[in-house]
């Protein structure tokens, strides 16, 4: 059986006027899948909001761990101490010295979180996921706080609702990152595009790159490690 | 998960089904926590929205982190009055599956009865050559189905029937499972049949006659 394995942990810590909120990046991937003779893994954003938000989600992902479908560090564990770990993470955050997160908004076209980014401004994106119409957000860097937004006023919305065909993520990118607090290595990110690649990166770096296919090299110039580019 | 008013949770119970009530080998359950009704007691049977579901305890416990362990989080969910910890509350149903009582002790406890209803199509057209998925089934065909449940088989004028099958019984539980998996892979997952798990509540030996139909009914 296939399962999921957590490599690395991290929170970051966003104040906010109604009270501070947190973003848990996590570092995995399948059992299952390799990128040459290791196993393929990234991070992303699993868990964000308040406190009490992130350790709901914890809480959805640790039922997996009871059949084996998550296991931190390739090891079999219990719900209870997956529970413990992230919230550990969450009660002794402090602001990391690199790494980033971006915002990344998937949600079902009629859901009514669409009117709610439409009002304030969002830019939209219409995609189709495995045959779903969804309408996508990649916030601007002044909007992130609305992901917390969305959180409080969609509580259905927090992450925890796959089947929802709802998705309210981010993706870690730039600058040594999250794997800087254990190596001097850059951090792995996927693109899902030549497009999503020009936008986050140009965004991070400049606009030195904002031409031109990724490419290993400007990959690493910039303190990423490139693992795929999904399509064009 | 929507967000729910405050639960109150007094007690929690794992009924253990028989081993051979399904083919996977590991023990099943199904879960039934006791909410607290003002003074009274509200059982609520969990994980059955989408029909009847038997649960290993990897499943349950998964099913317990989607919802009830959430709940307790913020203090939604409590236990007798006190706010626990998502742990604690886990480890409350841990001893809930350790202690796990069979459907006849739940019966002698607390004169609660599970029953499962099936429904579906009698047209003969329907099932006429279609056989179980599974070789281990007890019943093969419906007309197998048809004869161990004959005397208790309810026909209706719009050509369907109902059969109500006591988990305490003999062979309860594997032949309500085994039934509800004929009734899926013969009409399809979404076809015109129907499988729930009911729990009916009576006085502790109320009533002589513990027919599952009479129970139903009763409730």
């Amino acid at each position: 059986m296939s399962y999921r394995i957590e490599y690395q942990w991290a929170a970051f810590r966003e104040p906010a006027a109604r009270g501070d909120r947190f973003v848990i990046a996590i570092e995995g991937g399948d059992n299952n899948v390799w990128t040459g003779s290791k196993r393929a893994r990234s991070w992303s954003v699993c868990m964000l909001g308040s406190p009490h938000q992130v350790l709901r989600q914890a809480v959805y992902f640790a039922g997996a761990c009871e059949g084996g479908g998550l296991k931190p560090g390739g090891r079999d564990c219990s719900p209870e101490a997956y529970i413990r770990r992230i919230r550990r993470l969450v009660e002794g955050t402090g602001l990391p010295s690199a790494g980033r997160w971006y915002p990344s908004i998937e949600l079902e076209e009629k859901h009514p979180a669409v009117q709610y980014l439409a009002k304030r401004g969002c830019e939209r994106r219409d995609i189709i996921r495995y045959g779903h119409r969804l309408v996508a957000y990649e916030l601007r860097e002044s909007e992130r706080g609305l992901v917390f937004d969305l959180a409080d006023e969609f509580p259905r919305i927090d992450g925890v609702e796959p089947g929802q065909g709802v998705r309210l993520a981010g993706v870690m990118t730039k600058g040594g990152g999250l794997r800087a607090f254990i190596a001097p290595r850059p951090a792995a990110v996927s693109f899902r595009s030549v497009q999503h690649w020009r936008r986050r990166v140009s965004a991070d770096a400049g606009a030195r790159i904002q031409e031109g296919r990724p490419s290993e090299e400007a990959a690493r110039e910039h303190g990423l490690l490139l693992l795929h580019v999904d399509s064009q | 998960m929507g967000i729910l008013p405050k639960v109150d949770e007094i007690d929690r119970i794992a009924v253990r089904l028989p081993s051979e009530a399904t083919f996977y080998g590991t023990p099943m359950y199904v879960a039934l926590a006791v909410d607290a009704a003002g003074d009274a007691e509200a059982p609520v049977l969990l994980g059955q929205q989408q029909g009847l579901r038997f649960f290993a305890q990897y499943e349950l416990i998964s099913l317990l982190c989607s919802e009830r362990v959430q709940l307790a989080v913020d203090g939604q969910l409590r236990c007798r009055g006190a706010r626990v910890s998502p742990e604690h509350y886990l480890g409350l149903w841990r001893k809930a599956l350790a202690a796990s009582p069979s459907a006849q002790e739940v019966y002698e406890q607390r004169g609660w009865t599970l029953v499962v209803r099936l429904s579906g199509p009698l047209s003969d057209s329907l099932w006429e050559g279609r056989k179980s998925g599974w070789t281990c089934c007890p019943f093969q065909t419906f007309a197998g189905f048809r004869a161990r449940y004959a005397n208790r088989m309810e026909q209706h004028d719009d050509g369907r029937f109902t059969v109500v099958i006591d988990l305490a019984e003999p062979d309860g539980a594997r032949n309500a499972f085994y039934g509800r998996s004929l009734l899926s892979s013969v009409l399809g997952h979404d076809g015109p049949w129907s499988a729930a798990l009911h729990l009916v509540r009576e006085s502790l030996g109320a009533s002589q006659d513990r027919s599952p139909e009479r129970a139903l009914e009763e409730a």
